[in-house]
């Protein structure tokens, strides 16, 4: 086996000293940068680029994927704790973990976001160990088609989010698409809806509705009335830390799947651990046997986006490496840092610089064993926090969120994008409207009508290019059972209680 | 009371005075603090690691007694960077990263400034443009592309980022000189486009050769042409557009540009600085691992080759029908 | 319920009339497949369509005597609103008095005013929360705060 002499020659790249020491600290870093709300994986890549200047090739890469898959594992923690998203790929790690930790388990939730990170982690690093060159076929065996199918089965999805009622699902969605126009149109060059705004010609950013929509509108109905704490101390038992045999009962299934559904979206280019997390969790629910409790404080939610988001980052490390393609906005910098320290990634670069490759895959390894070292031990710290009063949390919370956000792209107008989001979401909740949808379609839409229009292009308007190719086919017809499944729950209902009435 | 004011106004025009003071002894050492270098775009992209490069090699090869320091703005096409660099008249702390937006973005009307509101100051590199195929394409060289977009126009696709970008400039270039139609779909990113060129989704895209070149050498694509004058180096046996009969040369220009009105020797410490920067080896490993073209232009033979493009991109882009009427 | 779903009926139904309005306006494709207003003109059909079915819902639904308003109390409503002008001067004055004294002065302002907590609280809150940020943005990020024309 080949492949077995090239892994033991990464881990000799990779355990030595030099490079143990900067995994180690990329991946602290790493959890940092997910600790902290709004800035994500990308910034933090993009802050190291100039320190690793010095270092050579390997340590450097070693150093900035730990940070990336760091920051997978850390994101979870201020959603859980707080419900901010740590960065937008931990944004579905919210609904069930928040209210996990309200439940007064917070450290189950924190305890099996680690472990399903650490699983999804190194499941990818296996996947990409022994499988990259035959998936780098894989991941541009998906065209325009395919993305519109997939992403549009996504929305489908998103209705199932609604909570008990799904028309205020659905209408939060609709916003979400809605928002999602805002921008120029990259197919036409015209700008839509922006208000002569010279932000909005990009479109809203994406963190700052997240975070205005879950942790500045709790905080928001949180003043309403007298300030409390967010546990109350009664449920809150510091001894229950980990995540029980039950626990684990009702997550396993949700943690395998929730790998491979996050590797294989991971590798797409132009799909990314957000939406990896978001099927994840997705079809978690659809799964379940108890689908109706999800977003009350499920332990399945938090181990299906968990465990996508890692095995993302792993499997966008395959085209990454195999092609040179990013396959999300962090390798994309990767690639870039890559190319400064000469490194070219691309179909050769397994052949040509075999060391670098491999000792990179195996401190992945490495990496994830550190990250769940590192983050357990932090567990009881961070569950102590919420026996911080409230009041004393709150400024910190909204200050932390304005920095994060605008810390993304040092632009004070996505600190306004929170702001107002945190007013609508305030809205929102009064009115029993769910902000998951409205996230969720925010991210989807554009590829939606992207991928839509690029099919059309490509076939002259012919529509029977969704149907005529083997995945997009399939994804469609998939996209259209989910789309009416609800209708056929409904008629079938009616159809049992009939019978019922008749007997 | 009375007093407590007099004593404050006086108090604050001491101030002023000694503020401005420091202003103007400043002026005469610039940099008395570190430079902000503006890059219009987000982090990792081209123009962000070559900001990051320069950076590092002011510090390293002391070309500036204050360090550089890199601040990401991107949005609105490099519109939002463009119009807070711009903001900052007189102030030479300030510099912009330009490229083919720092034209075409005022020029498609999508920021209020122009090239009016800046002082150039340097290029430094050109990147070169190609047009590729996956390698099992029947394309093999523009000859066929042309012959068959002539028996069926608009039915070959290329891949290319949003419209007005180079790459799509760079096929309706083609499509001009050689008198064909083609169907240009627009993807995300470069990344994307790559993808499903290799996938066979799209049938050709324009890439540069940073992107592609290591693609090309392992067999993945065919190049079919370079946008340029002479063939390129990591790639002497691909035939330029001008070989092959097809008028179209393009480059992508790296340079920096600095709020309008800065004093005139701020302007000339930059100059040299930055002069003295294409000297380095960290520019020449830069150029070397990027495959751009070294192309030394100092503030003044920058400032006319702006408006030389500025000139040519309205003409494209107004035919290109992306020059909207107010 | 009934009052609310009424009302956001409503203004859905102009956000979808707008939508549809500035969508009708765009530019139609100028190659194949849907233009530039095909999405946002068939979602505020959609959207018309769902304020639609939750006005006549809100209408046709029988009074409920257990209905419980969704809207927040005067008293709610101020405390609310003090929180989130206290975020919009925040965000306002950011790039004016710089990041150093915004914050310090915003967290004060939490502290203090919005829940009435003893000065030393305040302060040691202002101080750290400020301090704290600072150090990791600034300090440990590289991330350049905004600041005022004195350079802090």
């Amino acid at each position: 086996m080949e492949i077995f002499n090239d892994l033991i020659m990464g881990f000799h790249v990779a355990f030595s000293l030099q490079n143990l020491f900067f995994c180690f600290m990329g991946t602290l870093f790493g959890t940092l940068i997910g600790v902290l709300p709004g800035i994500g994986p990308t910034t933090g890549v993009a802050i190291l680029i100039p320190i690793t200047f010095g270092m050579n090739p390997t340590t450097a890469i070693i150093t900035m994927a730990g940070v990336y898959y760091g920051a997978m594992f850390g994101g979870a923690t201020t959603s859980i704790l707080l419900n901010v998203p740590g960065e937008s790929a931990s944004v579905m790690t919210c609904l069930d973990g928040h209210q996990l930790a309200k439940n007064g388990r917070p450290g189950p939730a924190l305890g099996m976001a680690s472990m399903s990170s650490f699983i999804g982690g190194t499941f990818a690093v296996l996947l990409l160990t022994f499988l990259a060159p035959p998936l780098a076929r894989f991941a541009v065996s998906f065209g325009p088609p395919e993305y519109f199918a997939l992403t549009f089965m996504g929305l489908t999805l998103v209705t199932s989010l609604g909570g008990d009622s799904p028309l205020r699902g659905i209408i939060s969605g609709i916003l979400g698409l809605l928002v999602a126009c805002i921008g120029i149109d990259a197919q036409s060059g015209v700008a839509r809806f922006t208000f002569g705004i010279m932000y909005t010609l990009d479109g809203i950013g994406f963190i700052g509705v997240a975070v205005g929509l879950f942790a500045l509108s709790e905080i928001l109905e949180n003043m309403e009335g007298p300030m409390e704490q967010m546990v109350s101390k009664t449920k809150l038992r510091i001894r229950t830390l980990f995540p029980n045999l039950e626990d684990w009962k009702n997550s396993w299934k949700t943690i395998i799947r929730g790998s491979l559904i996050g590797f294989f979206i991971g590798i797409l280019p132009g799909a990314g651990a957000t939406i990896a997390s978001f099927m994840s969790y997705a079809a978690a629910k659809k799964f379940s046997k108890r689908a109706e409790k999800f977003g009350t404080g499920v332990i399945e939610g938090v181990a299906a986006p968990e465990s996508a988001n890692n095995a993302a980052a792993g499997g966008a490390m395959v085209s990454l490496l195999t092609l040179g393609i990013p396959g999300s906005g962090t390798t994309a910098v990767l690639l870039g840092a890559l190319l400064i320290h000469g490194m070219r990634p691309g179909p050769l670069l397994f052949t040509s610089n075999p060391e670098f490759v491999w000792g990179l895959i195996a401190s992945m390894y490495i990496g994830n064993v550190m990250l769940i070292i590192q983050n357990m031990p932090m567990i009881g710290l961070w569950v102590r926090m919420l026996k911080v009063p409230y009041k004393i949390l709150m400024p910190l919370i909204i200050t932390i969120s304005a920095v994060g956000v605008f810390a993304t792209d040092n632009n004070l107008a996505d600190v306004w994008v929170m702001v107002t989001f945190g007013i609508i979401g305030y809205v929102m909740r009064k009115m029993k409207y769910p902000a998951a949808p409205m996230v969720l379609a925010l991210v989807l839409g554009p590829m939606v009508e992207m991928s839509l229009r690029q099919s059309l292009t490509i076939s002259h308007g012919n529509v029977a290019i969704f149907f005529t190719r083997p995945i997009s086919a399939v994804l469609s017809i998939f996209a259209i059972l989910s789309l009416f499944a609800p209708l056929f729950r409904i008629l079938w209902n009616r159809y049992k209680a009939r019978g019922k009435a008749a007997v | 009371m009375k007093n407590v004011c007099k004593w404050l106004v006086l108090f604050m025009v001491g101030l002023f005075v000694a503020i401005g003071a420091g202003n103007a002894l400043a002026a005469s050492s610039f940099p008395e603090k570190p430079v902000t270098l503006v890059v219009h775009a987000g982090a990792g992209g081209g123009s962000d690691i070559f900001a990051r490069t320069l950076a590092a090699s002011v510090e390293k090869d002391k070309l500036l007694p204050k360090p550089l320091v890199v601040e990401n703005k991107p949005g609105g096409s490099g519109g939002i960077a463009f119009a807070y660099v711009a903001s900052k008249k007189k102030d030479p702390y300030f510099m912009v990263t330009a490229v083919t937006s720092f034209i075409t973005t005022p020029l498609m009307g999508l920021t209020p400034v122009g090239l009016k509101d800046f002082t150039p100051i340097a290029n430094f590199a050109f990147d070169e443009y190609m047009l590729m195929v996956r390698s099992d394409s029947k394309y093999k060289s523009m000859k066929d592309v042309v012959t068959e977009a002539k028996a069926n126009p608009k039915k070959i696709t290329v891949g290319g980022t949003q419209l007005g970008s180079s790459d799509s400039i760079c096929t309706y270039m083609i499509e001009k000189e050689a008198g064909i139609q083609l169907n240009y779909v627009v993807f995300n990113s470069g990344g994307e486009v790559n993808a499903a060129v290799l996938g066979g989704h799209v049938d050709m895209m324009v890439a540069n050769p940073g992107e592609a070149l290591e693609l090309y050498k392992a067999g993945k694509v065919r190049i079919l042409g370079v946008y340029a004058e002479k063939r390129l180096v990591g790639a002497p046996e691909v035939p330029t557009m001008k070989e092959q009969g097809i008028n179209a040369v393009y480059v992508q220009n790296r340079g920096l540009c600095a709020p309008a009105d800065i004093p005139a020797d701020a302007r000339k410490v930059l100059e040299e600085a930055l002069f003295k920067y294409t000297k380095t080896d960290i520019f020449k490993k830069y150029i070397k691992d990027n495959m751009l073209s070294d192309a030394w232009m100092d503030g003044a033979t920058f400032g006319k080759f702006l408006e030389e493009w500025n000139g040519k991109y309205a003409v494209i882009l107004k035919d290109m029908n992306l020059i909207k009427k107010k | 319920m009934k009052k609310a779903d009424l009302i956001t009926g409503v203004v859905l139904l102009v956000l979808a009339g707008y939508v549809i309005y500035e969508a009708w306006l765009m530019p139609p494709s100028g190659t194949f497949g849907p233009g530039s207003g095909f999405f946002p003109f068939w979602l505020g059909i959609i959207l018309t369509g769902l304020s639609l079915i939750l006005i006549v819902g809100a209408v046709v639904r029988p009074k409920d005597p257990n209905d419980v308003s969704p809207f927040p109390t005067r008293q709610a409503l101020f405390a609310v609103t003090k929180v989130l002008g206290g975020l919009v001067i925040f965000t306002v004055l950011m790039e004016t008095i710089g990041f150093i004294s915004n914050t310090f002065i915003f967290v004060t302002y939490l502290m203090k005013v919005v829940q009435r907590e003893r000065w030393w609280v305040t302060l040691l809150i202002a101080v750290g929360t400020t301090a704290c940020l600072y150090i990791v943005f600034q300090v440990l990020l590289g991330i350049t705060l905004p600041r005022n024309m004195f350079g802090f």
